[in-house]
């Protein structure tokens, strides 16, 4: 009798004991997110999601900076890769998917998962900080999603903007709920929404380059008020970015170039001087060095007495290789930089009639990028200094996915429009300013699961 | 002095627990009384002399004559006699005073008969009769029929029901088929059936388990059978049991050895080749038209290379020709076959000791398994030793330790004809792999031209050939898997109406394996000169490479505690009834893999000090990252607590009732603790319509009606309810990220499968005609899967890491039929058994609720399921023919088109062909064996029907892209041709018509054949001595087997063994040749 309730208590025991036997983590490496470091742990998730692989490869890929091995075209998978070097019309995505627009929408899915997570928190005064910049975080990845996205997938912003198709605009995690295109008014309204939204929470420096600060919120800022042709605005959030930012210009005559090396940047690894956000993409499939290849226009723009036509590129398997890359590890950089900055203030000024200043601030950068003693740029006209100017973002910003950007603003504006030419084989391949295949069609999988409308093209 | 006494004996073959009672009654001890009567064998009737006979708890003995008669004092009017003889079970037998002459039958250990099955849910155990639901009962005999080494194989033929599907296996690479017990119940989970080994869930590799060492197999197929099993029996169970020993038995050596043979693999079965003359002509005629891209990274036939050499001006025509003439002669494939393999031969030797005592049992096996396969260069080897045993501490109370160890290892340096293939889908047939002089030759590798590699040495690089006989010297694969398994048994009778038990089971299990690369392997010359800078500076030192790999642990840990007892009154109710509580453990880490460079396998030394984020120029092209490990740690804890109940009633043992309830629970994340148990039930009838009195009849032995009906359930540990998030460490930043794996489905249950059946047991009085039917429909809800969204939602298939959304979606329904018909004709010393196991099994989904997809390829590809249609339908283009230029007959909208690139893009998925089943629906096993005297013969066939497979066929620019299949002699080439052939003719160049006409002619209906076909499945020829001259030596038997003998017939007219449909070649001949012995 004794055996039997000894084991009838060992059952007993077990019984009760059930409930906190379960509660074990199944993958230890896995949890539910609960926390305030949680969720930044999503937004601080740079190499897989959050800064990797930003919506820019059917811009770079169908621009005007890219120079590809034509012979491998016939062939070439992803297919659409090939069709948007070529500048196919019909049957553009051939089944595939859209890397941008995948990467993109599950960027703003991490970010609807922390902006909902976060609503069930009430942060004690001590950790509002980190709180605010969580949230701050959020936004801000949000609307540069969006941005990215409609920079692709939607036409230039005008003033006929509420007639034209935006992007489907997600606020939630809720992948159960069917959101349809928006239009582009109101694609654009909720992209300053979540700006001033990110504004209002993050600090003003960050406590690292991958972390988004008021700094990269006005230099966001500047970037999208020049895409609208709001170039005073532009120049007010790129001046407060100016005030505040406390990285400087590096002066390039202070660069060793090792020709060894495929990253000029390569000691400052994510913390170079100059970047304000730190954001990056591999090359694209259809670089097939694994290194994108500039193409013979690009090169044509650096004269003799700029260090960055031997600092940026290197001829490697028969092909000017660009190495210049601000994300010190050889994938293109697309975040922001001050250079960039410098380069908008010049713009604006200029656009705005500020010639002086619009000479100031090129010759300020140009002093960095140029062998010393050369002298400054000088002109006295608004278009000769604008061109200047046009031709330095060219020789800069080198496959940031700023480029395309531009090709799209400057057509639309027609005051000093851009006409790419491509060679495919024997034949010229030529893109009018106006043409309808600026907008790329949405990803048919979009299209069917989605319903959503899709372009003409 | 009135009692009941019960008698427990375990019968060591069976497992048979028989409960006897006896001795009810008044006891006169008054005066002897003489008893006689005669043993002899049910199986042909005759008397069975040198019985020991015995008067049960005295010592009052007697031997039978030798006719098998005996007469025995006995000193009452009730009593037990004890039969036992060697050759037979033990027997008892109850007489009264009225008996004066009695007749007792025994049963031959070997032979044993079907009826006194017992069916053994690795809970409990009950006689087949009294079982209301569908078993299988596979003895020792079945699964000793072909000496497979692995066990899956010895049950495939034998079990009606279980499907093996091989079509995950292609090329060369030979995969574990997925086990289909009764077809689906789930469309994402786990769709095997449960492995329960001595009563515990066994989640190892089958091919750990020395098929030597198995006693029997049950297999429990519907909800009465399998419930008790509960969330994790939906797709059927399979209970193993290894051998015991008996009580009071004497010492039994037992010594078995099995030598296999395979022959050499079939390389003339693919039909991805064309003769040398046939690709020469075509590189010529490429290379003319030039086709041909002469870069470093494009590999260039190695023909072509001579080409371009005579074009370049370094070989003259006559040497050309020379070349041509040598290569035309060669045949890759009698090359392969003479370097690259051999005969296989496998060995298997075991050893096992077994004795029982009054107040102990044991057994101890050893066996060992030596496999050298018919690749050079492979092999494999298992080791597995056990021990079992049970103490009587008292009679009412014993207890069983047991512990079993394996340990297995393999090596595959092997070099396969399919490695010689650079890139393509075939091999070109002009390979030599030996030169003249006897040394290796060089072949083109996958990567790089072989002209560039050539001239590596004068390049200043390392020799950069990769000749492939010399491989299998230079590179050590290997792995090692280890698995112990410790339990103890605690068994306490204490009334009849209550046995107490309490389990513990341990299992600790590991893999190891690792790569080592010698210094002159092509895989770290390659390496070597890829990370050569352009200043000659070797990144990676030219010595050994090693490479740890992945490796995994694991441990188990399950503890029992049950109830169980019978109750029996007024000599009509019975009950049965068992009741307890499980709870189990498992816990799994895996580790990551890591290179170790300059490596000497001699001195054990190694570097990794070497800078792994720095980007290298690599050669020919590009830049690289070194590589110093993969993967992650991880750790994988799943805990289960279950409770459960059976019960069963009998009238009269003619009407049955069973009924059983579980309630599982899980720590699979998420869920919230009211979600996070699942109760599951089943009940069931059945009617021994043979018993009753007025069936009147004497020719059924067994007539048996059952119908069952309940749910078992399925468990997917990677579905939860809340977002989940993983933490890894950036690769950039340093810092701890995180990464979301789940956006969580709060309306998330578990999968249940309901099960019906139906079935019927039938026996001739004779037994010479004995079967069963069974009809079953098995109802899948709420079934699990990921599912396929929109990609603006965020979740996104093809970009890491993924983020699955796993939502309840489907119900799926099965329904099938299985009939079981044994016959066993005997005619004096001839005896012929037939065996036939027919199965037909068809599943349909009936709710599904996701998104669609539109474009027709995509939906041909993905398989999605589709209400009223089978979960293993697939869909394809309309087939038409060809026109008289070669071009397929296309119809858009009802009218003949052109269009084919709007049709491949665009056809409507509503209109595409649903071919049919990729699975056989209909399935049959016949088995028929002979005896006569000590020899026995059989043969076993299997028929499989109502199913598709795939043949392959040639794009059109298969030849350019090194893809040769023998269709090419079949192509279109002049107008008249379609009448003939559905093969399209030749492209010269890629376009995008071409690209279109080539994919849907690879998605159309005409590469569907029908599957059907009968093969031998093995045929054996034995004898038995049975008992030997010799005292110390009994059942020495030998026997030879063979198996894989490939079809006697097939539906389709292309010679393809559907059963090996995408393979290089069916598995080769096995010849067994098997010894055994008793001591």
């Amino acid at each position: 009798m004794m055996k039997n309730s000894l084991l009838l208590s060992l059952c007993f025991l077990l019984c009760g004991c059930g409930e906190s036997f379960l509660d074990v983590k199944s993958n230890r490496s896995d949890r539910m997110p609960n926390s305030i470091d949680d969720y930044q742990a999503l937004m601080d998730n740079v190499y897989g999601v959050i800064h990797m692989n930003t919506s820019h490869l059917l811009g770079i890929v169908a621009g005007d900076e890219i120079a590809v091995d034509e012979a491998i075209l016939p062939n070439f998978k992803p297919f659409h890769q090939r069709n948007t070097y070529l500048w196919v019309k019909e049957n553009f995505f051939e089944g595939e998917q859209s890397k941008d627009w995948n990467n993109g929408y599950r960027r703003i899915l991490y970010c609807n998962q922390v902006l909902d997570g976060l609503k069930e928190f009430e942060p004690s005064p001590e950790d509002r900080d980190s709180y605010d910049q969580v949230q701050g975080s959020a936004y801000f990845f949000r609307a540069l999603s969006y941005y990215q996205l409609a920079q692709l997938f939607c036409d230039v912003y005008s003033d006929a903007a509420s007639s034209q198709l935006g992007l489907p605009l997600r606020t939630e995690a809720d992948i159960t709920l069917n959101v349809k295109r928006a239009d582009l008014q109101d694609t654009y309204d909720f992209i300053f929404q979540d700006l001033k939204m990110a504004r209002e929470r993050l600090p003003e420096q960050p406590a690292m380059p991958t972390r988004p600060s008021k700094n990269a919120v006005d230099a966001f800022l500047a970037r999208i008020y020049l895409q609208l042709g709001d170039y005073e605005n532009a120049r007010e959030h790129a001046l407060r970015t100016l005030s505040k930012f406390q990285g400087d210009l590096l002066d390039y005559n202070l660069l060793v170039n090792d020709p060894n090396s495929f990253d000029l940047f390569v000691d400052y690894g994510f913390s170079h001087p100059e970047v304000i956000l730190f954001t990056y993409m591999p090359a694209p499939e259809i670089a097939t060095l694994g290194i994108l290849t500039a193409s013979a226009e690009l090169l044509e723009l650096y004269d003799d007495n700029d260090l960055r036509r031997d600092l940026f590129f290197r001829t490697f398997n028969d092909a000017p290789v660009f190495v210049g890359t601000y994300s010190g590890m050889g994938f293109p950089f697309t975040g922001f930089a001050l250079d960039e900055i410098i380069l908008i203030l010049a713009e604006c000024e200029a656009r705005i009639g500020n010639h002086e200043e619009a000479l100031a601030y090129l010759n300020a950068l140009k002093r960095k990028r140029y062998l010393p003693n050369i002298e400054d740029f000088y002109a006295d006209t608004r278009d000769a200094i604008m061109k200047e100017v046009l031709l330095e973002r060219r020789r800069q910003l080198v496959f940031r996915g700023v480029r395309w950007e531009d090709i799209r603003r400057l057509n639309k504006e027609r005051t000093y429009p851009v006409t790419i030419k491509k060679k495919n084989g024997a034949e010229w391949i030529t893109i009018e300013p106006n043409d309808t295949r600026y907008v790329f069609p949405l990803p048919e999988n979009a299209v069917e699961l989605g319903g959503l409308e899709q372009n003409p093209r | 002095m009135y009692r009941k006494s019960i008698k427990v004996c375990r019968d060591g073959l069976l497992g048979v627990v028989l409960f006897i009672n006896v001795g009810v009654g008044n006891l006169y001890a008054q005066g002897n009384i003489w008893l006689s009567g005669k043993v002899y064998s049910e199986i042909d009737g005759k008397g069975i002399p040198s019985a020991s006979v015995t008067l049960k708890n005295t010592d009052i003995a007697t031997m039978t004559d030798s006719v098998g008669a005996f007469r025995i004092p006995v000193n009452s009017q009730r009593g037990t006699l004890i039969v036992r003889h060697v050759a037979f079970k033990f027997s008892e037998k109850a007489f009264t005073g009225a008996d004066r002459s009695l007749r007792i039958r025994l049963e031959p250990i070997a032979n044993q008969i079907q009826e006194v099955e017992i069916v053994n849910t690795g809970y409990y155990q009950l006689p087949k009769e009294r079982a209301t639901g569908s078993f299988d009962y596979i003895d020792e005999g079945q699964l000793q029929r072909f000496p497979f080494t692995n066990l899956i194989d010895r049950l495939e033929g034998v079990t009606n029901g279980l499907l093996l599907d091989r079509s995950n296996s292609s090329g060369e690479t030979t995969n574990d088929p997925s086990i289909r017990l009764r077809g689906l119940s789930t469309i994402e989970s786990n769709s095997e059936p449960l492995i329960i080994l001595d009563g515990f869930i066994y989640d190892g590799h089958l091919s750990t388990i020395s098929p030597s060492d198995i006693a029997s197999v049950t297999v429990l197929k519907d909800a009465a059978a399998a419930s008790i099993w509960g969330a994790k029996a939906g797709n059927g169970v399979l209970v193993i049991n290894t051998k015991q020993a008996r009580r009071n038995q004497k010492a039994i050596v037992s010594f078995s050895s099995v030598t296999q043979i395979q022959k050499k693999p079939d390389l003339y079965y693919s039909q991805h080749y064309l003769p040398s003359s046939t690709v020469l002509d075509i590189e010529e005629s490429m290379f003319q038209r030039n086709n041909y891209r002469e870069r470093d990274q494009t590999p260039i036939p190695l023909y072509t290379e001579w080409l371009i050499r005579h074009r370049d001006g370094e070989i003259s025509t006559e040497e050309l020709e020379r070349v041509r003439n040598r290569l035309e002669e060669t045949d890759t494939r009698e090359e392969a076959l003479r370097h690259l393999y051999r005969s296989g031969v496998n060995q298997h030797y075991d050893v096992a000791l077994q004795a029982g005592g009054d107040r102990y049992t044991f057994r101890s096996a050893m066996s060992y398994d030596k496999n050298r396969a018919f690749i050079i260069g492979n092999k494999d080897h298992r080791w597995n030793a056990n021990l079992a045993s049970t103490i009587y501490l008292s009679d009412k109370f014993r207890v069983s330790p047991s512990i079993f160890y394996t340990e297995q290892g393999d090596q595959h340096n092997g070099v396969v004809f399919s490695d010689l293939s650079a890139g393509g889908v075939s091999v070109v047939p002009y390979y030599r792999l030996m030169d003249e002089a006897g040394n290796a030759s060089a072949v083109v590798s996958r990567n790089l031209r072989y002209a560039f590699q050539e001239s590596a040495p004068e390049n200043g690089l390392l020799d950069w050939l990769y000749r492939p006989l010399d491989e299998r010297d230079l590179v050590e694969n290997s792995g090692k898997q280890q698995e112990s398994r410790l339990q103890l048994a605690l068994n306490y009778d204490w009334r009849k109406w209550l046995t107490l038990t309490a389990n513990y089971q341990y299992v600790s299990r590991g893999s190891t394996g690792h790569s080592i690369y010698a210094r002159d392997s092509y895989y770290v010359r390659d390496l070597v000169n890829r990370f050569t800078q352009p200043n000659g500076e070797q990144i990676i030192p030219h010595g050994g490479i090693k490479r740890h790999a992945a490796g995994s642990n694991g441990s188990n840990h399950t503890g029992r505690m049950q109830l169980a007892g019978q109750h029996e009154w007024s000599d009509r109710h019975r009950i049965n009834y068992v009741s307890g509580m499980e709870i189990l453990h498992q816990r799994q880490r895996t580790s990551p893999f890591m290179m170790v460079y300059d490596y000497d396998s001699d001195l054990l030394t190694g570097r990794t000090n070497f800078n792994y984020l720095q980007r290298y120029s690599m050669r020919p092209s590009g830049t690289g990252l070194l590589t110093s490990s993969g993967g992650s740690e991880g750790e994988r804890t799943n805990r289960f607590i279950s409770y459960y109940s059976n019960i069963s009633y009998g009238l009269r043992d003619i009407y049955l009732l069973s009924g059983s309830i579980r309630w599982d629970a899980s720590n699979i994340y998420g869920v919230k603790t009211n979600q996070r148990g699942v109760p599951l039930w089943s009940l069931g009838a059945a009617w021994q319509l043979a018993k009753e009195p007025f069936f009147s009849t004497d020719r059924f032995r067994v007539l048996k009606l059952r119908v069952t009906y309940g749910s078992s359930g399925n468990t997917n540990p990677a579905v939860t309810t809340y977002p989940i998030i993983s933490f890894a460490v950036d690769g950039l930043t340093n810092e701890q990220v995180a990464s979301l794996l789940s956006v969580g489905n709060p309306s998330l249950s578990w999968e249940r499968v309901n099960t019906f059946n139906a079935g019927m047991d039938f026996a001739s009085k004779n037994n010479i005609i004995r079967g069963s039917f069974d009809y079953y429909f098995k109802r899948g809800d709420n079934l699990i899967g990921a599912d396929y969204m929109d990609p603006t939602t965020g979740i996104v298939d093809d970009v890491y890491p993924l983020i699955v959304n796993r939502i309840n979606y489907a119900n799926l329904s099965t329904r099938g039929w299985e009939l079981q018909l044994h016959t066993n004709m005997v005619r004096s010393s001839f005896q012929w058994t037939t065996s036939l196991l027919m199965s037909g099994i068809k599943n349909e989904v009936t709710n599904y609720s996701t998104s669609d997809i539109t474009a027709a390829h995509t939906f041909i590809s993905r398989r999605p399921p589709v209400i009223g249609q089978s979960l293993d339908v697939v869909y394809a283009f309309p087939w038409n023919g060809l026109d008289n230029d070669g071009k397929p007959i296309i119809y858009q909208n009802g009218v003949l088109s052109k269009d084919y690139i709007d049709y491949y893009n665009s056809y409507p998925i509503d209109q595409l062909k649903a071919v049919g089943s990729r699975i056989p629906t209909l399935t049959a096993n016949l088995m028929n064996t002979f005896k006569w005297k000590g020899f026995h013969a059989s043969i076993s066939f299997a028929w499989k029907s109502g199913y598709y497979f795939q043949r392959s066929t040639m794009s059109p620019l298969g030849e350019t892209n090194g893809n040769y299949h023998q269709d090419y002699f079949r192509r279109w080439e002049k107008a008249g041709d379609e009448a003939l052939t559905d093969v399209l003719p030749r492209a010269e160049q890629a376009t995008p018509e071409i690209n279109a006409i080539g994919s849907m002619h690879a998605l159309s209906e005409h590469l569907w054949e029908k599957g059907d076909h009968i093969r031998i499945r093995d045929v054996s020829l034995g004898y038995d001595l049975g008992r030997t001259q010799l005292a110390y030596l009994n059942n020495v038997a030998v026997r030879i087997a063979a198996t894989n003998l490939g079809t006697v017939w097939m539906r389709n007219n292309y010679g393809i063994d559907p059963d090996f449909a995408r393979s290089t070649y069916p598995s080769p001949r096995l010849y067994s040749f098997s010894l055994s012995a008793n001591f």
